[in-house]
């Protein structure tokens, strides 16, 4: 051992060789030290939380999934109209049970609502896969799973709730079982509600529409009418924020709801209304520069077109004043009015207001208004008395809006509008003929047909309606479609208030008379009387000399042998005093 | 024999080992937590989003028509229970004879906003 000299001395070939090993050495060491030198710098930048990149994880838990995939719906103030609650659903693996008759026997023991003969044959069927409940209540899932029948599992699924039950059931609609859209609201924006997150809001405020149903309801049973429909509608935005049809159903219930139950009479029906296109008529002429206000008309003989004759229902028997016109609601002179017009700009006009196109509104449910393919003479006179056209309530509700509100058409809509983006608007006629429209109205309710309509403080003007409806092309003289349209405050507009009952009968306290004026204004003004305070509309007294000077028309006379003074100004015309030919 | 460096690094090595452990136990007890907070938010929400329904159900306005209309004396306002507050008349001065000469004395207490003065109780 000692012999082995201290130093080792390599040379030549040997000497080259550890060189490189030396050399090889270092360059693997300089990689691993900078390797690790990396890891050590990201170790520290992501410790010090310096990484922007890195994610945090109070993000993560903002995104939590919602409870239930389907949107809500809400009112105007976030008021829950439609939700979908969690809930489980009961289904069976027939292949897993052994005994189905006993399995059925004893589950129907627990679930009474179920019928044992249809559970037996579903747990005997040999499927995979069988619903047997779609909702259990967690009492109900409990008492189920004690009874420990193999082959019976639970599914978490959602059911779609109405918390105000009946209450705009034909706006909002339903869905079916799998919460799919089937009719209103939750079939228009089924993409919406089924993938987005937050709430639907609507135009509709449930305080006006729980009052407005309530009225319709009341004087349907009253009047012993089939079926009734309402609306109150924002003259300002076209908001709707009431729309009621009667007769109604249960929301959960669609499937056996019948297909009359179901109908909107306030969207789908079409029906002919009667006097309160003479509104139309009115502004049509008004606006037209060929008719003044103190125009006269001659109302003395009923007027024979063709095979036909248009009589006045309290005929005046004289020469009348455009504005006694509107005021007595005479046919004659509604006629003669449109007559002077003509039928083209007629047709023009009520087409500039989509009288003549289905609605524009966010509901599947819209009916094709009917009218004459061919507009002769004939048509031109009646479609100036409501007859002979037939369109939707939400039809007429939107043009009296802009025919009051300064003359421009909203489109109609039940989503809420933020009034600084609401839509601009389309002139339909000028703000003079508006302003004198809504004098005019505020006349039928003082002075005319519509003295029901009164609510204090809240100045309505409006006009009534009385159409006869048509059974198989001919008049029945005691069916009836009654309606009244209001609004106030008549010195600036704020609200349209629809009101309309299908085949109301007269009582003792209306005198036997099912007419607009009768059935319907009540309805109005009622409605008005309860919903004016909660939509902040200021109360003015009538016999302020400002609203007095504001709501003043002079109701020329028209003139002629047989001038009754004594119904004109001052002193109510009798009620029910609106003409025959089915509209007053 | 251990040198002076070597004993550092182990009595390093087995620190370093200990706190790793209990770290490790706090972040799993941590996650536990973590865990069982989302699963009862979780609930919470449920149930809040129940609630929320049922409140809506309950409020509904008939219901609390029916309800106003058998247990508590008040009717739907009209026009006439609004007045705009410009019409609201203005306070009256105290006269000083009514105050017995104490002209000096503020305000009182009871006499509202400008409302009639208070009759004899009954």
């Amino acid at each position: 051992m000692n012999t082995v000299p201290k130093t080792l001395r390599i040379d030549g070939a040997a000497k080259q060789s550890v060189e490189t090993g030396r050399t090889r050495l270092l360059v693997a060491g300089a990689v691993f030290a900078l390797g690790f030198a990396t890891i050590a710098a990201r170790l520290v930048l992501i410790t010090l939380g310096a990484d922007p990149e890195a994610p945090r994880l109070a993000v993560a838990v903002a995104h939590t999934p919602p409870v239930v995939s389907r949107a809500d719906v809400v009112d105007r103030n976030g008021v829950l109209l439609a939700t979908s609650l969690p809930t489980v659903g009961l289904f069976a693996d027939t292949r897993k049970i052994a005994d189905p008759k006993r399995a059925a026997r004893r589950l129907t023991a627990v679930l009474p609502g179920l019928d044992p003969i249809e559970v037996s044959v579903k747990l005997s069927s040999g499927l995979s896969f069988v619903w047997l409940s779609r909702t259990l209540t967690p009492h109900q899932q409990a008492e189920v799973n004690r009874l420990g029948i193999p082959g019976l599992e639970f599914q978490p699924s959602e059911r779609r709730v109405y918390p105000q039950g009946r209450l705009a059931v034909h706006v909002l609609g339903a869905t079916d079982v799998d919460n799919r859209g089937l009719t209103g609201i939750e079939r228009s924006f089924d993409e919406r509600l089924s993938q987005g997150r937050l709430p639907l809001p609507l135009s509709l405020d449930v305080r006006v529409q729980h009052v407005l149903a309530a009225e319709l309801r009341r004087a349907m049973h009253e009047f012993d009418a089939i079926g009734a429909g309402g609306a109150v509608l924002d003259v300002r935005t076209g908001e709707v924020l009431a729309m009621v049809s009667y007769p109604d159903f249960e929301p959960n219930d669609i499937g056996s709801a019948d297909a009359d139950v179901r109908f909107n009479r306030m969207t789908l029906g079409v029906y002919e209304l009667g006097s309160t296109f003479k509104l139309f008529n009115t502004a049509l002429a008004l606006d037209s520069g060929k008719v003044g206000i103190g125009s006269r008309f001659d109302a003395t003989h009923p007027l024979r077109v063709a095979r036909f004759a248009i009589r006045d229902y309290k005929p005046e028997a004289r020469w009348l004043s455009v504005a006694e016109i509107l005021l007595h609601s005479s046919n004659i002179g509604s006629a003669q009015m449109a007559m002077e017009v003509g039928g083209e700009r007629q047709r023009g006009f009520l087409e500039k207001l989509g009288l003549l196109q289905p609605l524009a509104i966010e509901l599947p449910e819209t009916g094709e208004p009917l009218y004459p393919s061919v507009w002769r003479d004939i048509n031109t006179m009646t479609i100036a008395f409501g007859h002979g056209i037939a369109v939707s309530p939400m039809h007429l509700i939107n043009g009296v809006a802009a025919v009051i509100n300064g003359g421009i058409l909203h489109s109609p809509t039940l989503l809420r509008r933020d009034p600084a983006d609401a839509p601009a608007g389309r002139r339909v006629v000028s703000p003079g003929t508006s302003e004198t429209m809504r004098r005019l109205m505020r006349m039928v309710v003082t002075d005319g047909t519509g003295g029901n309509a009164k609510a204090k403080g809240y100045l309505v003007g409006g006009k009534t309606g009385t159409a006869e409806k048509q059974v198989a092309g001919r008049y029945v003289r005691k069916a009836l479609v009654s309606s009244f349209v209001g609004a106030f405050p008549m010195t600036d507009p704020r609200y349209v208030v629809l009101a309309l009952l299908d085949e109301p009968k007269g009582n003792k306290k209306t005198f036997g008379y099912a007419t607009g004026g009768w059935v319907a204004a009540p309805v109005v003004g009622r409605t008005i009387e309860r919903i004016g305070p909660m939509l902040g509309v200021t109360p003015q007294a009538e016999d302020d000399p400002r609203v007095i000077e504001a709501l003043h028309i002079d109701i020329p006379e028209g003139r002629g042998p047989d001038l009754r003074r004594e119904v004109h100004r001052g002193t109510p015309a009798p009620r029910g005093a609106e003409p025959q030919l089915a509209s007053f | 024999m251990i040198g002076r460096s070597t004993l550092l690094s182990i009595v390093l090595a087995l620190a370093a080992g200990v706190a790793l452990f209990v770290v490790k136990y706090q972040v799993q007890a941590l996650e536990d937590e973590l865990a069982s907070a989302r699963l009862h938010l979780d609930e919470s929400r449920e149930a809040v989003h129940v609630l929320h329904a049922e409140w809506h159900y309950l409020t509904d306005p008939q219901r609390l028509a029916d309800l106003a209309g058998r247990h508590l004396d008040l009717r739907p306002v009209t026009a006439e229970n609004l007045v705009v507050i410009a019409d609201v008349p203005m306070r009256e001065p105290e006269l000083p004879r009514e105050r017995g000469g104490q002209i000096a004395e503020g305000p009182s207490r009871d006499s509202g906003l400008g409302m009639p003065a208070a009759g004899p109780q009954r």
